[in-house]
């Protein structure tokens, strides 16, 4: 069997045919969100008689993963936002045929010498810029949420809602996630879901691309405290923008261990952002709604990496973190939403 | 058993971070390496409290199951609650007390549902108490470590 170096080059030489001596090498698994395994690598090519290098990202589909995703709908997000206000990296192919890794995978452009770690956000220089982060942050949330995914060509890419379904799909899925995968009762999330399938929030205002995971640790930033880039597209749909807003403020985001959301400015100036930068009126009791709503999914992915840890064959450490640590404080998220805390 | 487990846990967690994480590479390692250590963290955190913590919720659901019986209307779910509301927990090891807390908060969930579609007060009051319960649970599981 090829190393991965060596079934890297020679399907890069397949997508590069007027390239010569195609080598790969430098290659190094990063930290690239939790549903695919991600490695770093350096390509050097032979091009007119110049020798060329590229920093390229591979993005490869596990055994089991944290999240169960389409890497179609990932590829065409980030395909579809490259040269729009969104800052996103360069997709170059995208595979299907796991002959060539062992698995389907797609390979982008390696956006180098930046950031992303939540705890590295909290230290200085970076902790200097917090208000310069968070009105990017929630800027380019409102960029998504302005675009028209018709332009973006992801009609056809990602399934279609309309504006009044919008919640129950997402809720009807996350609870058969939960109803399929919890290992122990969760008498929190079940009250929630019934308080939201007797309250279910007013008209989406508009179908926009949701980015599905849009909070502090899913995006690049440098010491001066610029965004370069939004990661992790693997949850994307199209549904109602405040799913992403909903998310964003989710209490397990709260980085610094106090009130600020994405451990960088209160949940009120977050929302002014958004609202600013998309033109759109948060309506505090539809928020309300998603904002439980990102509870709900959020124990639903913690409750099925616990499960895949405990049932298949991928015993990555962060399936047991992500759920030992985030469970009971998303049930106190919940809790909170719920006006049942103190 | 002494030295006493969570301090253990505790103090190798903090080898891994301070004296193994910097002497490893790739960063992806590191990263590896952090986790289990936080993981290694929680259990040094959760093995004191593992069994007292069950038997606590357990009894706590249980009463709550006995004030709830007479406004229960449904006659086999009362008396299913009224038999879960006399169970015990003899035998106190960790996965025998986990499996009387999964059923007895499985049965608390349905509690909740009938009680929400019930009017008057003292459905009202069964339901607060069920509220104060999952609050004191989350008190109980509560990490030092979280975020909130």
């Amino acid at each position: 069997m090829l190393s991965l170096e060596k079934a890297l080059a020679q399907y890069i030489q397949l997508k590069m045919p007027a390239a010569g001596q195609v080598r790969v090498d430098q290659l190094e698994q990063i930290s690239g969100g939790a549903s695919r395994q991600t490695y770093s690598f350096r390509v050097s090519y032979r091009e007119a008689d110049n020798e060329r290098e590229r920093r390229l990202i591979v993005r490869r589909d596990p055994a089991a993963s944290l999240i169960d995703t389409d890497r179609k709908i990932e590829f065409a997000a980030y395909q579809a936002f490259f040269r729009t206000p969104v800052p996103v990296p360069e997709v170059l192919w995208l595979e299907d045929d796991p002959r060539h890794l062992g698995s389907p995978f797609f390979i982008s452009v390696e956006m180098s010498g930046f950031q992303s770690a939540p705890a590295r956000m909290l230290m200085e220089p970076y902790a200097s810029h917090h208000e310069k982060i968070a009105q990017q942050k929630w800027s380019i949330l409102g960029e998504i949420a302005k675009q028209d995914p018709a332009q973006l060509g992801l009609v056809g890419a990602m399934e279609a809602v309309a504006p009044d379904q919008c919640w129950k799909r997402e809720l009807d899925y996350w609870e058969g996630v939960l109803d399929s995968d919890e290992l122990i009762p969760q008498p929190i999330m079940r009250a929630a879901i019934r308080w939201m399938r007797r309250n279910p929030p007013p008209l989406a205002q508009k179908i926009s691309v949701v980015h599905g995971d849009y909070r502090t640790g899913n995006f690049l930033y440098d010491e001066t405290g610029r965004i370069h880039g939004i990661l992790d597209w693997e949850m994307s749909h199209l549904g109602d923008p405040l799913e992403d807003l909903g998310w964003s403020l989710n209490r397990v985001w709260c980085w610094a261990h106090d009130d600020r959301r994405g451990g960088l400015v209160p949940r009120e100036q977050a929302i002014a952002i958004l609202e600013k930068a998309s033109g759109m009126k948060a309506d505090p009791a539809a928020l309300h709604w998603w904002e439980l709503m990102a509870c709900v999914k959020g124990q639903g992915i913690w409750v099925s990496s616990a499960h895949a840890w405990e049932t298949g064959d991928n015993k990555d450490p962060i399936l047991i973190l992500s759920s030992w640590a985030l469970m009971n404080s998303q049930d106190r998220a919940v809790l909170e939403l719920m006006g049942q805390l103190p | 058993m002494r030295p006493k487990i969570e301090a253990v846990c505790q103090t190798m967690a903090a080898d891994l971070i301070t004296r193994v994480i910097p002497a490893i590479s790739p960063t992806y390692h590191q990263g590896t390496v952090g986790m289990i250590a936080s993981i290694l963290s929680i259990i040094g955190e959760e093995w004191d409290r593992a069994a007292s913590r069950r038997v606590e919720e357990n009894d706590a659901i249980r009463k709550l199951f006995r004030d709830a019986v007479p406004q229960v209307n449904d006659a086999t779910f009362k008396q299913r609650l009224s038999a879960m509301s006399e169970t015990r927990d003899h035998d106190l090891h960790i996965s025998a007390l986990e499996k009387s807390n999964c059923e007895l908060r499985a049965t608390l969930i349905e509690l909740h549902a009938q009680v929400e579609s019930q009017p008057g007060p003292e459905a009202r009051g069964i339901e607060a108490a069920i509220w104060k319960e999952l609050r004191d649970s989350t008190e109980r599981r509560r990490l030092s470590t979280a975020q909130f």
